[in-house]
């Protein structure tokens, strides 16, 4: 019998890390079917995709967002990072991440992992027929685009802010 | 290995506060969820009852402990518990919570940390939530850990990251030792180590390629110290 399971990726080559969002994920999906790689590769066919934007020094996150979301179209792609500024935000972002987000930030993580447990809630909506379609998606993505576009209106004025200080 | 909670066992509350009227309180609004519970007024009280519990085929799946109890604090009592392999979830109250205090709440095993002034119908759907986890000791790919042993393993494999780093050279190793500062410093911060962040941070920066190598020598250094004073924790 084919396994209906949550299907989640996780793409990061610190196993310390692997483990404790492993832990969290298992917290909020139990059934969760995690598989972890921990070189920079993704695969196809998975629901939910979290990856950690450097390998061995190389910022890799978004080419490998563009690639989880050219295999699975309909997926949650998330990368992290332990330092998110402005132009690693809009780069993630611009590789049709779902999200961005700052592991080093406590704040973050926990955003993070509402914005998974708030897929994962509408995924099982979809699955037992009861989901709202289009409409509800579509809010969804509206108060995601906001609260992108106040984060990066946040990091654009403290950027200038700093210019002008100089 | 831990034990493995049967259904039965998974809607049974331990109650562990000095306070009569806290442990009357919890019960009454337990019961009216169709949950049983047990109260202990103190860590001996705590044990006895768990053990007679287990005796009886039926423990306790979730432990409410107020921190400071008459024979000792709640984090003895969490650590007692996991020591011997008690597989249940852990919700700790107390009358102040701070960073330090989750840290340590972490390293005992404890899943939630409270303040005692939450409203009771907040700390019955944290209850609610705990009691609905799953215990199974392998219920992912990397297999699951409670927090107590993953905080254990990331300080034991700070060794590992120490000796990494003890290994490179600030004059030829740059790259590297930005790269390994770069990931402790999410990952220290993920784990609730706020000092080992800041010192990954500055020895990060430290090593942006053009600035002045004495720096980089003398944060990449700090840094070893504070690998080394972390790890010491376990």
């Amino acid at each position: 019998m084919a396994d209906a399971r949550l299907k989640a990726l996780l793409v990061d080559d610190d196993e310390d890390v692997r483990a404790m969002l492993a832990y969290y994920l298992a917290e909020i999906v139990p059934d969760l079917n995690l598989h972890y790689r921990a070189s920079p590769e993704v695969e196809a066919d998975y629901d939910l995709y979290l990856i950690d934007n450097d390998f061995g020094g190389c910022q890799v996150g978004a080419d490998l967002a563009t690639r989880a979301r050219e295999l699975s179209p309909n997926s949650l792609v998330v990368a992290y990072s332990s330092k998110l500024d402005r132009d690693l935000l809009k780069k993630l972002i611009n590789a049709s991440c779902d999200g961005a987000f700052d592991k080093a930030d406590p704040e973050d993580v926990k955003e993070m992992l509402r914005l998974v447990e708030g897929f994962v809630a509408q995924l099982q909506r979809e699955r037992r027929g009861r989901s709202d379609g289009p409409v509800e998606m579509l809010r969804e993505m509206g108060q995601l685009f906001r609260s992108w576009d106040q984060r990066l209106s946040k990091e654009e004025n403290s950027a200038m802010q700093t210019s002008r200080a100089k | 290995m831990s034990k493995i909670l049967t259904a039965s066992a998974q809607r049974r509350v331990l109650i562990v506060d000095d306070d009569r009227l806290v442990r009357e309180m919890f019960t009454a609004a337990l019961i009216r969820h169709d949950i049983q519970s047990l109260c202990a007024g103190d860590l001996a009280e705590a044990q006895l009852a768990l053990s007679r519990s287990e005796a009886a085929g039926t423990p306790a799946s979730l432990l409410i402990c107020d921190q400071n109890l008459p024979d000792g604090c709640g984090f003895d009592l969490c650590a007692t518990f996991r020591q011997q392999d008690w597989p249940g979830k852990i919700l700790l109250l107390s009358a102040s919570v701070d960073l330090s205090m989750l840290r340590e709440a972490r390293l005992a095993g404890v899943h939630r940390v409270l303040p005692k002034a939450t409203p009771l119908a907040d700390l019955l759907t944290v209850c609610m939530q705990l009691l609905e986890s799953h215990f199974q000791q392998d219920r992912t790919a990397l297999g699951g850990a409670a927090p107590c042993a993953l905080v254990k393993r990331f300080l034991t494999n700070l060794e590992k990251r120490r000796t990494k780093l003890e290994d490179l050279c600030p004059a030829r190793d740059r790259a590297l030792i930005r790269s390994l500062a770069h990931q402790l410093r999410g990952t220290a911060a993920l784990y609730g180590f706020p000092e080992l962040c800041n010192a990954a941070e500055r020895c990060e920066i430290a090593a942006i390629a053009g600035s002045d190598p004495e720096h980089l020598t003398a944060a990449r250094i700090a840094l070893i110290e504070e690998l080394e004073s972390t790890g010491r924790q376990r």
